[in-house]
């Protein structure tokens, strides 16, 4: 099931509200599998602060059950935007994912 | 919009200019205000960018209007308190007198703005100015030159380092804002360093919504820019988002708060005043709002109290057809005739705090001019009444606080010696109370000594000699005309013609003022006042065929009575057992010589201003009125306990009762000359009333 999650090429205002049943069923379904969620960031062309948002939320919902987020292949537009937002401990492998202080 | 240069826009520019010439008034006043706020809350930043906004709002409106003195003297001003917003000053007293001064410049210069240049004005405007620039300039000669060559070579010492912290409003997605955007244009300004989105603030996904803004960052920034170009970066989002920008590259620099130069008054408490800062400076930018001319509001409400009368008139014609239809249909306008009403009045209601705040000035000037010192306390100054109410007491209560300033407080020395702290302190506070708004007047001063005041009421032949009247009325014989216990007469106060002047504006207003004072303690002075000068909600009683209106705020309640258990004595007063407690009541038909038969059973209105209640005898109530009040004849001004008239449906005249001063008749003790008085009016009264009963 893990490789199914893919994020789509657009991750912003416009479509979380419409993904938002999909990330819910990432952070549900095999929470047994693995500690690690994998996601293939490698698609996202177009991403805004509310995309990031996001992924900060999926993070800290996966924190909260012990797992991480670990974001494979991530396209330049998505590293750029987590930098620029102060947001690249999504970008890091699984032991960064602590809660930031 | 730069339409003044175009000679075809004259006309416009023309049209537009008393707004400019009003919008800059409110500017000026808020500028004021903020300063002294400032005073209280010195280095409180969102003050010092509200001050700044001002100055900058001025500015700009003058230039849009070509009016270059207004632009070329707040350009000065500006100057100076960018210098303070940039924590390179510190605000003194002596520049917080050079800015007040530099306000009253800029009032007096938009009022002459396009009258010829006044030579004298001129000069004085031009040491002001060499003021300004020596206060903002003698920083830079300290600072070590650091302002000429940073003009020259962008990247020296003005390069900055600040601190800004920003919390996104939960709707900024959803207004089409990105801060991903936002922040990549700040990046534009210089280096963004450290910067951590607060990643505890955004929910687990679960709890998220994804379309609500949760997002708050801190970051640093190296720039050459000024606090203005950064917050600048954020306009579209300031409305919601909380932004916090501190000058890292100054708290460095400077010395700490206060060891420099001690800051205006750090001693005031600063905590309390925060929100009346905050509503100051959401005055000072306001929007929204549509600027109608008094004249017209007036009309309409003219207008309305023919309206409120027809319309009764029609209601009562509708009864007497007995159609259930109509008397419905006219049920339903009454309903809405009540609701426009309503709303049509609170378009005149304004707080009255804009007036409060007027007086931290007059405090602040009078204050150091008797070389006392006083911080002044406003209490409820978002209470609301008429804005003709509120322009006519400011008057009454300038004369009342310069006369406590100069009279009940003392000089520090003085005040030290009895024990008390240096400084002292004038409250004013405003609430509403039973249909009236209720402002007081309270010093912690000397209080006013009742021996001093009664021997002057002997000596003045206010009161018999020797005789001694209750506590709580010698103290108000100091409203009589031609009272004064002042040992020195001053320019402010100590004429004598003060108090009787203040109590007779105020009466005219259908208000009283009364005194309270406990001799070193201080004094408090109460003034009530009728929320509005229109139209009221009233209950209408009839006695025989004479109609009476009592505003509908005092009533407490009816009781039902058998005429013959009453007594009343020659003035119609008397009293009634109300569950075990004496009531003082009056009765119309004695009090007014009313001349109709006695039924068998009446009521008694029960009516109470503060905790004061009495009764009011009556032969039937007839319910609740919408009261549009009218002025009295002259005829029945001298007449005692009513206060205005008002017209009924059916073309009848009612009374309307002052509820405080028939109290007064109920059950307050008569001396000899209000009793010649009152007999007086009783007389006219009874002439005048018998003609409106047999025309009935």
């Amino acid at each position: 099931v893990t490789d199914a999650c893919a994020l789509p090429a657009e991750l912003t205002i416009y479509t979380v509200g419409e993904s938002m049943p999909m990330y819910l069923n990432w952070l549900q379904a095999d929470a047994a599998a693995s500690d690690t969620l994998n996601v293939d960031a490698s698609a996202v062309a177009e991403v805004d602060a509310a995309g990031v948002q996001l992924l900060i939320s999926l993070a800290n919902g996966l924190v909260r059950r012990d797992r991480h987020l670990q974001l494979a292949a991530p396209s330049a537009a998505l590293v750029s935007a987590c930098t620029l937002l102060g947001a690249d401990f999504l970008l890091a492998g699984a032991p960064h994912l602590e809660p930031a202080a | 919009m730069n339409t003044a240069q175009n000679a075809s826009d004259d006309s416009l520019v023309a049209e537009l200019l008393p707004a400019f010439i009003q919008e800059a008034n409110e500017q000026v006043a808020a500028f004021e205000q903020l300063l002294l706020e400032l005073e209280d809350a010195p280095g409180d930043h969102e003050l010092l960018d509200a001050l700044f906004r001002c100055a900058h709002t001025v500015k700009g409106s003058a230039g849009v209007f070509g009016l270059d003195r207004v632009v070329a003297f707040t350009h000065h001003v500006e100057g100076l308190l960018d210098q303070l917003r940039e924590g390179q000053l510190q605000l003194t007293p002596g520049l917080s007198t050079l800015l007040l001064q530099s306000n009253d410049a800029i009032r007096e210069l938009v009022a002459t703005a396009h009258d010829a240049v006044n030579e004298v004005a001129e000069q004085q405007r031009a040491v002001l100015v060499d003021r300004l620039r020596d206060a903002a300039g003698t920083h830079a000669a300290a600072a070590g030159q650091t302002d000429k060559p940073a003009a020259a070579s962008p990247q020296d010492a003005t390069d900055r380092r600040w601190r800004v912290s920003v919390r996104f409003g939960g709707d900024t997605f959803r207004n089409g804002m990105d801060p991903l955007a936002i922040l990549n244009y700040v990046g534009k300004l210089g280096p963004i360093e450290g910067l951590a989105c607060e990643r505890a603030a955004v929910p687990g996904l679960e709890a998220l919504d994804p379309e609500h803004c949760h997002l708050a960052f801190t970051f640093e920034l190296q720039t050459t820019a000024g606090r203005e170009q950064i917050e600048h970066a954020f306009t579209f989002v300031r409305e919601d988002c909380e932004l916090a920008i501190e000058d890292l590259s100054a708290a460095a620099e400077a010395p700490p708060l206060g060891a420099a130069e001690a800051p205006v008054a750090a001693a005031a408490a600063v905590a309390p005043r925060a929100r009346e800062a905050n509503s100051a400076a959401a005055m000072a930018d306001e929007g929204g709002f549509i600027r109608v001319h008094a004249n017209r509001l007036d009309e309409v409400i003219n207008l309305l109290g023919e309206l409120v009368i027809a319309g009764a008139g029609a209601a009562l014609q509708a009864r007497g057809t007995r159609l259930r239809g109509l008397i419905e249909a006219h049920q339903q306008m009454t309903r809405l005739i009540e609701g426009i009403r309503n709303s049509t009045l609170k378009l005149r209601m304004v707080p009255i705090g804009e007036t409060f705040a007027r007086f931290r000035r007059v405090v602040r000037d009078t204050a150091s001019e008797l070389g006392k010192d006083v911080a002044l306390e406003i209490v409820g100054g978002d209470t609301e009444l008429d804005k003709a109410v509120v322009e006519r007491i400011a008057d009454p209560l300038m004369h009342l606080i310069r006369n406590g300033l100069d009279h009940g407080l003392e000089t520090p020395e003085q005040r030290l010696a009895a024990g008390k702290p240096a400084q002292g302190r004038l409250t004013l506070s405003a609430c509403h109370e039973s249909g009236s708004i209720l402002i007081r007047i309270i010093d912690n001063g000397r209080g006013i000594q009742r021996e001093k005041v009664l021997e002057r009421a002997w000596q003045r032949g206010l009161i018999e000699q020797g005789v001694v009247p209750p506590d709580a009325q010698i103290l108000n014989l100091i409203f009589e005309p031609g009272f004064s216990t002042a040992e020195k007469v001053t320019n402010l106060s100590g004429r004598g013609v003060g108090m009787d002047v203040v109590r007779r504006n105020i009466e005219a207003l259908r208000g009283t003022v009364s005194i309270d004072s406990e001799a070193g303690l201080g004094s408090t002075i109460e003034i009530r006042l009728p929320l509005t000068l229109a139209i009221i909600d009233g209950f209408l009683v009839g006695v025989g065929d004479s109609r009476f209106i009592v505003p509908l705020d005092a009533v407490v309640e009816v009781i039902a009575i058998r005429t013959e258990d009453v007594t009343l004595d020659k003035q119609g007063r008397g009293c009634v057992n109300l569950r075990g407690h004496l009531l003082p009541v009056i009765d119309l038909r004695t009090l007014y010589a009313l001349r109709s038969p006695t039924p068998e059973r009446s009521s008694v209105l029960v009516v109470g201003q503060g905790s004061r209640r009495y009764g009011v005898v009556v032969d039937n109530l007839l319910g609740q009125h919408q009261t549009v009040i009218k002025p009295l004849g002259r005829m029945l001004c001298s007449l005692r306990g009513v206060s205005g008239s008002s017209i009924l449906g059916t073309g009848e005249v009612a009374l309307i009762f002052d509820v405080d001063a028939l109290g007064h008749l109920a059950a307050g003790p008569m001396t000899a000359t209000a009793r010649s008085q009152f007999s007086n009016d009783l007389a006219t009264a009874a002439a005048e009333i018998t003609p409106a009963g047999d025309r009935a």
